[in-house]
């Protein structure tokens, strides 16, 4: 902490974005558990250098970016963490295909972004989200808005394979 | 603008504020009059909200924001802690240094002009009334153990001193017989290696020096200015 702490001003950032800050933890690790210190770490680091804040305005792009880097760090401490490239999925029969594609399943979902490499889940859930420009996410990640957009063009494929090809369970009741 | 780029500017048209007008109306122009990216618009639309509408579904647990407080609380008293300690770490570290530097700055030798003239005068008393015994009073004064050798002519001694070679004190005692000086060093042989057997001698520009025994413990080694001969600091009478 380089200065007095402005405890209005660092309780309103929690107040603000804890919640989506949550969701997104949420949705990148696929645990409520690992979510929750996540978030929690977030906050600690965020307090710690709130000084670095200049722009509050700029202050929900800088929780996403602190608490995805905290992320990258966690994972890369893990040894056994499962991601397939992109390249392996194969395109769908279409006797494969699901009556109604839209009708999401919220653990396929899940199953999905887990499955995906941290560089495309990123960006997908951060377009979803709806909570970040295209600019915030590039600066985020460190990379050309165009690459952004190829990769969420690639990701978006590959959730629509997965989320429209009808699940085992569903074969074995026809 | 073709389909294809119609079709890869879709995620920036779904969202406000990530396309300009100009663009926006473009888009919207092909789109009134290309059915299929109006159909493909359409399905991107539907998917894109139903994925939405369930990845933000993420129940978020009720005492999140105090489990958030509590982590910030329990960083900052550690954080604070740190700085306790580094605090006094630094501090140890100053104290330990100053209290080392006066060490040595008040370990130094006082120079005392009362003891200094005392020491004086005592030297110049022996040296006056010269004699074996004077030089040994003066020795064991000093606080050297040492060795007085006898052959010498002690009527010549002119000065008696205690000097460091290689860090030990050393007695030392010149003889001056006419233009000729002899510098006598009493070495104790358990402090400094002497050459066995036959001793060494060594001629410089302006002296010769050259080791005699002198007892079991000690040897000399004498310092010639002027003539190298020993026979002239001797008693009168005796034989080298």
């Amino acid at each position: 902490m380089g200065q007095a702490m402005p405890h209005g001003a660092f309780r309103r950032l929690v107040d603000e974005h804890y919640a989506q800050l949550y969701r997104y933890a949420y949705r990148l690790c696929g645990s409520a558990e690992t979510a929750a210190d996540l978030t929690q770490e977030t906050f600690a680091k965020a307090h710690a250098q709130f000084s670095q804040l200049r722009d509050p305005a700029r202050a929900k792009p800088w929780l996403f970016a602190i608490l995805r880097n905290t992320y990258l760090q966690q994972r890369r401490q893990e040894k056994n963490h499962r991601e397939v490239p992109l390249e392996s999925l194969e395109q769908p029969a279409a006797s494969d295909i699901a009556d109604d594609p839209y009708d999401v399943n919220p653990q396929r979902l899940q199953e999905a972004l887990n499955e995906l490499p941290e560089m495309f889940r990123t960006p997908l859930i951060l377009f979803y989200f709806e909570e970040l420009s295209y600019r915030d996410i590039a600066e985020q990640m460190n990379v050309p808005i165009g690459t952004v957009m190829s990769r969420l063009a690639r990701a978006k494929s590959y959730l629509r394979q997965r989320l429209t090809i009808r699940p085992p369970s569903d074969e074995r009741r026809q | 603008m073709n389909c294809s780029t119609i079709r890869s500017l879709a995620p920036f048209f779904s969202r406000h504020g990530e396309l300009s007008d100009e663009d926006r109306a473009t888009i919207e122009a092909h789109l009134a009059v290309c059915p299929s990216c109006q159909g493909w618009f359409q399905r991107e639309q539907e998917f894109d909200a139903a994925v939405a509408r369930v990845i933000q579904q993420v129940e978020v647990p009720s005492d999140l924001p105090n489990a958030i407080w509590r982590k910030i609380a329990t960083q900052s008293r550690r954080a604070a802690r740190m700085k306790v300690l580094r605090v006094a770490a630094v501090a140890s570290a100053v104290v330990l240094l100053v209290a080392l530097g006066w060490k040595i700055w008040t370990s130094r030798p006082v120079v005392d002009p009362v003891q200094w003239a005392a020491w004086e005068d005592q030297r110049y008393v022996f040296t006056y009334n010269g004699s074996r015994e004077s030089a040994v009073e003066f020795f064991a004064r000093s606080g050297v153990k040492t060795f007085v050798p006898y052959d010498f002519d002690y009527t010549l001694l002119t000065r008696l001193d205690v000097v460091a070679v290689e860090g030990t004190p050393v007695a030392c005692l010149v003889f001056q017989k006419g233009p000729n000086r002899a510098k006598v060093y009493v070495l104790p042989k358990r402090r400094f290696r002497v050459p066995r057997g036959e001793l060494a001698a060594a001629t410089g520009s302006h002296c010769t020096v050259e080791f005699a025994e002198s007892s079991r413990e000690f040897v000399l080694v004498i310092v010639y200015f002027g003539e190298p001969n020993r026979q002239l600091f001797m008693p009168p009478g005796s034989i080298g």
